[in-house]
């Protein structure tokens, strides 16, 4: 078997004028649309690998007309999140759903060179335009045609401005060192070492920043596993997270990715543009040229900027896994978050207070909030330290942690998914923060104070519960 | 200074096993495990060690002549003692996640505490039903005559039909659960007994069926061995994709009915 041609995927707001990547993408997404859901070349196929069955109002599909029970459970609700197979069970979804559109646009008369386009959001410093939703998806008709780029449902209108905070298009994850992490602690790049995990708990820095953010941001059906997949818009979010991984392994601080065999050979089931059953592994998912694209730029957002800047890491030498992190305080009661501010004090317990940061370890702090369940479409919110009582946060942004973006949660909370409806467990190292706080000596040793803020607004109804929130030192 | 988390361990093995331990709080489960089996094989392998004499003699004792006949034609008695064996054998590795969970969600200090509880509500579960094994297991003996191959198919045909079934994997997902854990206190010490409880119902829930496979078997190693190896398998393998365990479990049974036909 030869080496398949290197296409070229590009960003989406960069393309030349007269560029036709984005009319032959409808194109393919129309022909796509007209297939059975039983095809799995189909776009409803396509979409129930990452997750399936869409939550009402979906039409229900009569179970006649579905693939076979022993199908659905090998090719479907498949997608890995809160996982270290992230990254490259990703890959391999667009690799053959970019050869399965490559497909019907040359059947079509299109180009076989052509390739997916990526929206890169984060790249906004001399065009703030780029966080909006690129504008061939926002119109819902072009030349008195249905637009099949264009799903309703999405947020920022008519203008397509999703982005509330810039903190959700941060790019920072790729200073991280290591691939995988510990629990309590760094998750890492790619996450924590889990078995097949539809629905794991705890996301790599990647995952959950800018990717769960952005899925959010969007909102509509990008807001869910089950309905991510049929937004077109989905496939060009999930490029620009594969390209961060790229950048990550191109920058000097990498570690690179797991050489453990758990990682490497762990085996994914899709199909290929004829509809024919291919087997993938993250050993070969670590290439793009040798899977016959690369991007049109991978260059470092943080160009000569040392990892200990900003996100803290370890100097080197350093072990690719670190060990876990110790529990230093949690609270004892469930938080729930509504459509205001919310807040908790979490105890610090004094013997681990008095070995806080700079004490043992590689001297790292971080915030963790357990289990967070909740049904419904999934909010955002800001999270913060430390703001004086009665104070309005968004005056106090130097006591900003980041963001809490719950994409996934009402899987993440089902008792059908792999963790029993466990919820989403995410962990924010809040390092840098608790040192500038320790030298103004606003640092509490005996407790922190946590408050949550609504990025937009929040759904009616909405019943997201956090189980507990903790801090660990490492 | 921090106490260390397991003081035992520390004296013993020095720092080296301590930091394992403190990384690999996980270990425990294997090691539980591990040691169980070895005295159940040692067990096997000497019928005449007293573990058996106790059970087949004492607590029986005051039963009808019947039931002390299918007893003494046991291998292996149901007494609380061997069914601990088995379930520490082959059920708390099964633990193996839920013990790491418990571990780091605790405070260095209280961590043996917090498994303690965990292990407490778990175990408690299965010997709860212990006593219901023990009389289907005397019922199957004693109605196939003190055979075990035709039992045994049955076993293994409940097994795989089991593993297929949706409600199995309902309760194999519950079995991946995690829930937060106060930090301190008796809310802490309560919440660790109420995760064990609650994880050794999911597991009970999940693996009923394969238990059946030792019991039918009057607890010979080799189908002791295939339903351990299925269950940890199907916990630790692939989650979410079709269930691999039943057409290995069937084809068991048909060949235990083929052994018992001939």
């Amino acid at each position: 078997m030869g080496v398949p041609p290197v296409r070229i995927r590009k960003d989406v707001y960069k393309l030349p004028a007269g560029d036709k990547t984005l009319e032959w993408y409808g194109k393919a997404v129309a022909e796509m649309q007209k297939r059975k859901i039983k095809d799995p070349t189909s776009w409803r196929y396509q979409a129930a690998i990452h997750g399936y069955p869409p939550p009402a109002p979906a039409p229900v599909v009569p179970a006649a007309q579905l693939p076979t029970a022993a199908d659905r459970a090998k090719y479907w609700n498949q997608c890995q999140h809160g996982s270290w197979y992230f990254q490259p069970w990703h890959r391999g979804y667009l690799i053959y759903f970019e050869r399965i559109c490559r497909a019907a646009i040359v059947a079509l008369g299109g180009p076989a060179s052509w390739a997916l386009p990526y929206w890169n959001y984060s790249s906004g410093g001399t065009n703030p335009d780029v966080k909006r939703i690129p504008p061939a998806f926002l119109k819902a008709s072009v030349g008195g045609q249905p637009n099949p780029l264009f799903v309703p449902g999405r947020n920022g209108g008519a203008n397509g401005i999703v982005v509330s905070n810039p903190a959700e298009v941060s790019v920072a994850c790729v200073k991280r060192r290591r691939y995988t992490g510990s629990s309590g602690g760094t998750p890492g790049f790619g996450g924590l070492q889990t078995g097949f995990a539809h629905g794991g708990s705890t996301p790599g820095a990647c995952e959950l920043t800018p990717h769960n953010d952005m899925h959010g941001a969007v909102g509509g059906l990008m807001g869910g596993f089950n309905t991510a997949g049929l937004d077109p818009l989905f496939w060009l979010h999930h490029c620009n997270i594969d390209r961060l991984w790229e950048v990550w392994r191109a920058r000097p601080s990498s570690l690179g990715d797991p050489t453990s065999n758990a990682w490497r050979n762990f085996a994914f089931s899709i199909h290929d543009e004829n509809g024919a059953p291919v087997v993938y592994r993250p050993a070969s998912m670590s290439s793009t040229t040798a899977n016959g694209y690369k991007y049109q730029d991978i260059s470092d957002p943080f160009p000569g900027v040392s990892v200990l800047e900003g996100i803290q890491e370890a100097p080197m030498p350093v072990e690719p896994t670190p060990p876990p992190a110790e529990l230093a305080g949690a609270t004892d009661e469930s938080i729930p978050l509504g459509s205001g501010r919310a807040s908790a004090r979490v105890p610090i317990a004094a013997a681990s207070a008095l070995e806080s940061v700079g004490g043992t370890g590689e001297g790292r702090t971080f915030l963790n909030i357990e289990n967070i369940t909740g049904s419904g479409p999934p909010g955002s919110y800001e999270i913060y330290v430390n703001v004086p009582e009665g104070e309005d946060p968004a005056k106090h942004p130097e006591n900003f942690v980041g963001t809490l973006p719950l994409f996934g949660i009402g899987e993440q909370s089902s008792e059908e998914g792999t963790h029993g409806g466990s919820g989403l467990t995410i962990v924010r190292e809040i390092t840098d923060l608790a040192n500038k706080l320790q030298s103004e000596g606003k640092w509490n040793e005996s407790d922190l104070d946590v408050a949550f803020v609504p990025l937009r607004p929040v759904a009616e109804g909405s019943d997201v519960r956090i189980g507990r929130i903790s801090v660990y030192h490492a | 200074m921090r106490r260390p988390a397991f003081p035992l361990v520390r004296s013993v093995g020095g720092g080296a096993v301590a930091r394992f331990a403190a990384g690999r709080p996980e270990a425990v489960a294997y090691a539980v495990s591990a040691a169980c089996w070895a005295v159940l094989l040692l067990a096997w392998t000497a019928p005449a060690a007293p573990l058996y004499c106790i059970a087949g003699t004492g607590l029986f004792s005051g039963l009808s002549f019947g039931l002390r006949s299918a007893l003494a034609d046991l291998q292996y008695s149901w007494a609380l003692g061997h069914w601990l064996l088995m379930i520490g054998a082959m059920m708390v590795p099964m633990t193996a996640a839920a013990l790491r969970i418990v571990a780091l969600r605790s405070f260095r200090e209280r961590r043996g505490r917090s498994l303690g509880l965990f292990m407490l509500g778990y175990v408690a579960i299965w010997c709860a039903v212990a006593p219901a094994y023990l009389v289907a297991a005397l019922a199957v003996h004693v109605a196939g005559g003190g055979a075990v191959l035709l039992p045994l198919a049955l076993a293994f045909a409940a097994a795989a039909a089991w593993q297929g079934s949706a409600a199995k994997r309902k309760a194999l997902r519950r079995c991946h659960r995690t829930v937060p854990l106060p930090p301190t206190g008796r809310r802490a010490d309560l919440a660790c007994l109420r995760y064990g409880l609650d994880h050794g119902r999911s597991c009970l829930a999940s693996c009923w069926a394969l238990m059946l496979i030792p019991a039918a078997s009057a607890h010979h190693p080799a189908p002791m061995l295939a339903a351990a190896a299925a269950a940890i398998f199907e916990r630790m393998g692939p989650m979410g994709l079709p269930d691999r365990t039943a057409a290995p479990l069937g084809a068991a049974g048909l060949a235990c009915f083929a052994l018992w036909a001939i």
